[in-house]
């Protein structure tokens, strides 16, 4: 939201990171872009109270910090009529286009502000729409479900583990492909309503044994992509977790599937350790670039290289994983093999240590 | 050690795991009568019951299942407007001890959100068999616990102003009935305790949840 706020924004203005853009209506004044003390930056507390604040910089120029409910914004490079005291007239002749009324800047920040309100519940509503699909795919995954237990009920054996284990290789197949789509549409629920990664009790959970079942079933895909993926650590320790905990290492194994370059291998490890148990899925291909390793876990994030392996991606399943992560209390990191900037490919490496106390 | 000592629910003799399961009553209430594996669970030992909606509130208040899975949607709209919600708002209020577990398929919807919450548990739609096994061992073993219920009873005497001394003699008294399988001691102790008749029927109920725990009646 803040992003398009910034692209619609009529007054030059400046990121968090010092990036300065032109202005809807407005391009940076050429004294901003020459500037080297940039003080703009530093010269206004940015948790000051007011959603409006003027302040000056060194040059003379009007700065105003505009809050709106989802961020702020810096406009640079102004002269605000009445408000600027310290401008000289050459450079208030100079920059004549850059006058501006507090009155209008008052009036735009009001409009946004109530706008955004709108704009948000309109898109909330939109996206609950088509999520709403979601319940009529789960009846009939239900329906799949209890089809595929009534087939393994009719098997020989004691257990359902027993019974599952002489089936037919396509039964089995099957039981895989319904356990995943199992997992994914949770993963799809917890993208709609964060809140569900925390939805039941916490429960002892075997990381071991969710991670080597997940191994199993994405066995036959990677074949499939000429990749090999295996397990290597041990660990007997249960940390306390949501249901939804299974989604990390899901999203996790289906991304390096997804994104390994062909003929590598996929290592899933699972270690306990003092306090937590350490999980990590290394796979070989495209390198998150240095600058966007923060953002791959931020909704909709995709690194420039993965489009060279996977073309369809959303962006989503890091989010989601993060999402998951958050609620347990712990994060996801991501560590690469390389710092180079022109080093496309190398290993890549998402790790986390599920607290066990 | 005083030969007089007071009784205390942990007094009361622990039933199986396979007791438990046999004795623990379960409903589903669900519209879809494909999402919840009954065949599964049943061949497995577990007493289960099956409404597409809310049948009969009456039976829910006074508590005649242990475990209550509860679908949100399309169950209780005779009832309330709320539906599902309405109907864990108002057993939770009623009968706090109740275990009702959330079992809908909504779990994306984001004005769902208090139903997951007010819940003990919470089970995804679709669920495999494994997976309500697993939660239904774990409530049983975690909550089917005759101290838990009588942490509910000592709550809701603490409410009508009981002090500890006061109910730690109600305990005794109700562990003694309990163990001469004295129903009829058990309403007596509640009533002399508390000037309201309806609520010594509630936490009768209460106790009648331990009794049906250990086998007793």
């Amino acid at each position: 939201m803040l992003n398009i706020l910034m692209s619609l924004f009529p007054y030059p203005h400046v990121d968090d990171k010092g990036n300065f853009s032109d202005g809807m209506t407005l391009p940076q004044p050429s004294i901003c872009q020459k500037c080297k003390d940039r003080d703009c930056l530093t010269l206004i507390d940015l948790d000051t109270n007011p959603e409006l604040y003027h302040a000056e910089c060194s040059k003379g120029m009007s700065i105003v910090l505009c809050k709106f409910p989802v961020g702020l914004i810096l406009c640079n490079g102004l002269i605000v009529k009445m408000l600027n005291s310290k401008c000289s007239p050459f450079i208030r002749k100079k920059y004549q286009s850059h006058k501006v009324d507090w009155d209008d800047i008052t009036a735009w920040h009001k409009g946004i502000s109530n706008v955004i309100p709108v704009i948000e519940e309109s898109t909330e509503k939109k996206a609950q729409e088509t999520i709403h699909g979601l319940h009529d795919v789960k009846t009939a995954v239900s329906l799949v479900t209890r089809n595929a237990e009534a087939i393994v009920a009719t098997l020989p054996g004691d257990s359902d583990e027993e019974k599952i284990e002489g089936a037919p290789n396509e039964l089995k197949a099957l039981l895989k492909s319904v356990e995943l789509l199992h997992s994914r549409l949770s993963a799809s629920s917890i993208l709609a309503n964060p809140e569900a990664a925390s939805h039941g009790q916490k429960r002892p959970t075997p990381v071991h044994k969710i991670c080597f079942r997940l191994v199993r079933l994405f066995q036959e895909l990677a074949i499939k992509r000429r990749l090999k993926i295996k397990m290597i650590g041990d660990s007997y320790a249960k940390p306390n977790c949501y249901d939804s905990f299974s989604t990390i290492p899901l999203i996790l194994i289906d991304n390096a599937v997804k994104y390994s370059d062909e003929n590598q291998e996929i290592v899933v490890t699972v270690k306990d350790r003092e306090q937590c148990v350490f999980l990590e899925v290394a796979s070989r291909g495209p390198l998150v670039p240095a600058d966007m390793r923060q953002a791959i876990f931020e909704r909709g994030i995709r690194g420039p290289n993965s489009s060279r392996i996977a073309s369809q991606g959303s962006g989503l399943g890091l989010y989601i994983a993060g999402v998951v992560a958050k609620a347990h209390g712990f994060d996801i990191e991501y560590h690469c093999s390389s710092n180079r900037m022109d080093d496309t490919s190398g290993l890549n490496m998402f790790r986390c240590n599920i607290p066990t106390k | 050690m005083s030969f007089f000592r007071r009784k205390t629910i942990g007094d009361l003799p622990k039933p199986t795991d396979n007791e438990l399961r046999a004795r623990t009553r379960i409903l589903v209430i669900d519209d879809d009568p494909h999402s919840f594996p009954f065949e599964a669970l049943r061949k497995e030992g577990y007493a289960i019951d099956h409404w597409l909606k809310v049948e009969n509130l009456h039976t829910l208040e006074e508590g005649q299942y242990d475990i209550i899975f509860l679908d949100i949607q399309g169950v209780a709209l005779e009832y309330t407007t709320d539906d599902g919600l309405g109907i864990l708002e108002h057993l939770k209020e009623v009968n706090p001890s109740q275990i009702v577990v959330a079992f809908s398929a909504h779990s994306y919807d984001l004005s769902k959100n208090r139903f997951w919450r007010l819940a003990d548990d919470s089970l995804n739609k679709p669920v495999e068999a494994t997976k309500c096994k697993r939660l239904i061992d774990n409530l049983i073993e975690s909550k089917r616990t005759p101290a838990r219920y009588w942490q509910s009873v000592k709550v809701l005497l603490q409410q009508q102003g009981l002090n500890e001394k006061e109910i730690m003699r109600i305990e005794d008294k109700i562990v003694r009935a309990l163990e001469k399988k004295n129903k009829r001691g058990i309403s007596e102790t509640f009533e002399s305790a508390v000037d309201n008749a309806d609520f010594a029927v509630r936490l009768v109920r209460i106790v009648g949840k331990i009794a049906s725990l250990l086998g007793l009646w």
